[in-house]
């Protein structure tokens, strides 16, 4: 399907898409905070207590693994925000909107489907870091002792880099796996299995450094290591400027590989795709 | 409860158990993709505890080694199971409420409570009950402390356990319709499968009696897996049972208060 008028310009549309989608997302206050504001928080909270019975086990001043306790602290002070800004998998209903054909209208549209995702992303994006900035500064308010700082300005925009690279990575991945909707008749099983994996590989339940050194020196090659665990790290100054650009390096070879997929992705999915929805 | 009643809910459980394996004949690379998503889950937790447990000998979380947690575990998957099996329509109360889908449901010779929350049967959820399951007789056998007396306790203990679950799902659905658009019951429940899902004894003291007596938590792994390993008493064990069955009485008066405030579609 195509439209012979002249296509939109990217950038003006995506700005224009973007505020549709945070204006949709703030529409219901009660289902926005406990949707956007809650989300992310109770798992590293509970990730805490875990830790604080285990050293408390250990015996105060322990390390484990190479790391202490005050560490872990700072640690899941770190989740608590990245997590956040980390993109997830209930944050795209491009499946919905191919199972239903409302695809369709869009296909006949002088305009690269895509940017409406991407509107989603930046969204999403805009949010969580106003909300975790929020979450953060509260921190810092509430606990300063125990509160992880930013070991030095370098190391913030290190950190920042790799979280957002990481997040575009993770987006990537839950619109290939929505856009399986063209072959399947339910995905919803499919993106909560990518979000168990991209947090179990990327720290969500432990730092990817405290795993056995087998299983740290394998998780590096991925992505969500370098999204969640190492961006936290190099707020901490446990990693340098050598580490967050190998980190890139990881995430723009995975960004492009995912790209190119999804291109494939969506090509043949189009190919099948009827117009009334699967 | 009466012999016809209860055969009644039986015969409803029956006829929708058999409705949930047609539809999902249909569906076979889903039953697939959920049978390997919840291993997956498993497999997290499992790996998370053993790399913990590994990382030093001795070590203990509250109090509970690597043989007790291995039954923790076990035990909290197959609450999970359970609830995955019978209770998954929880997932979608919030968008029922709205587009009014409990209208049907009014009608039916039965409690909406049960009706709306046991219509979703689960086959991928009952094989990985039997993945679950597998884990948990596993880790009782391994576990050094566990004599023939305690094994007669896991069916009752998982009673417990299951009773607890359709409690709390059909509390967090009935506080929904105070807060429609929320998506509440979702909500409640991911955050407190997460509590939940470690010994209660690694929180600090006043929220583990919460999650002990107000609203129990602790009755979906934390007591059954005690009860097993031999670390609450009789009397405990007594007194506790009845505060769980006391807590299901209230969550389903929460549930019909709300269904009273039902307008059809609230949304």
């Amino acid at each position: 399907m195509s439209s012979t008028a002249p296509r939109r310009a990217f950038w003006p549309l995506l700005l224009q898409a973007t505020a549709y989608e945070l204006r949709k997302q703030v529409a219901f206050r009660v289902g926005f905070l406990v949707r956007e504001v809650s989300h992310g928080i109770v798992e590293p909270l509970v990730m805490l207590c875990v830790y604080a019975a285990l050293y408390r086990s250990a015996g105060s001043g322990t390390v484990l693994r190479g790391w202490t306790f005050p560490e872990l602290v700072q640690y899941v002070a770190g989740l608590l925000v990245v997590r956040k800004v980390l993109f997830h998998n209930r944050a795209l209903d491009l499946s919905t909107q191919i199972f239903e054909g409302r695809v369709t209208k869009y296909l006949v549209m002088p305009m690269d489907y895509f940017v409406l995702g991407v509107a989603r992303f930046v969204q999403y994006t805009v949010l969580q870091l106003g909300v975790a900035s929020l979450t953060w500064g509260i921190g810092a308010l509430v606990a300063p002792e125990h509160w992880l700082f930013p070991a030095s300005l370098e190391a913030l925009g290190g950190a920042l880099l790799l979280v957002l690279l990481g997040s575009w990575c993770s987006f990537q991945v839950y619109y290939i796996l929505n856009a399986l909707a063209f072959w399947l008749d339910v995905v919803w099983s499919l993106l909560v299995m990518a979000w168990f994996v991209i947090s179990f590989t990327g720290g969500a339940l432990l730092p990817v450094s405290q795993m056995p050194p087998a299983v740290y020196a394998v998780l590096q090659y991925g992505f969500p290591y370098w999204s969640m665990s190492a961006p936290i790290e190099v707020l901490m100054g446990r990693l340098d400027s050598a580490d967050v650009l190998r980190g890139c390096a990881v995430l723009g070879v995975t960004a492009l590989a995912l790209e190119l997929v999804r291109r494939q992705v969506w090509r043949r999915g189009l190919a099948r795709y009827g117009g009334a929805g699967m | 409860m009466g012999t016809g009643r209860r055969s009644f809910f039986l015969r409803v459980a029956g006829q929708y158990a058999r409705i949930g394996l047609v539809r999902k004949s249909q569906f076979r690379w889903e039953f697939v993709n959920q049978v390997v998503m919840d291993c997956l889950y498993y497999l997290s937790f499992l790996l998370t505890f053993e790399f913990i447990y590994g990382f030093r000998e001795g070590l203990t979380l509250g109090g509970w080694d690597r043989d007790d947690i291995r039954v923790f575990l076990g035990m909290a998957f197959v609450t999970d199971a359970f609830m995955m099996t019978w209770l998954g329509q929880t997932w979608h109360f919030g968008d029922d409420l709205k587009a009014g889908n409990l209208d049907a449901f009014r009608l039916r010779p039965g409690p909406v409570w049960f009706t709306y929350s046991f219509q979703r049967f689960s086959p991928e959820g009952l094989t990985n009950g039997l993945v679950a399951g597998a884990i948990l007789v596993h880790a009782l056998a391994a576990h050094p402390e566990v004599a023939l007396a305690h094994w007669l306790l896991v069916l009752p203990a998982l009673a417990v356990a299951c009773t607890a679950q359709i409690a709390l799902v059909v509390l967090f659905q009935g506080l929904e319709f105070w807060v429609v658009n929320a998506d509440l019951a979702r909500f409640f429940n991911n955050v407190f499968t997460q509590i939940a899902d470690r010994p209660l004894d690694v929180y600090p003291r006043g929220m583990k009696r919460v999650f002990t007596w107000l609203l129990p938590l602790g009755a979906l792994a934390w007591f059954p897996a005690g009860l097993v390993v031999g670390r609450h008493g009789a009397v405990f064990a007594l007194v506790y049972t009845v505060v769980v069955l006391l807590f299901a009485r209230l969550a389903v008066a929460v549930f019909e208060r709300g269904m009273r405030r039902y307008e059809s579609a609230l949304g």
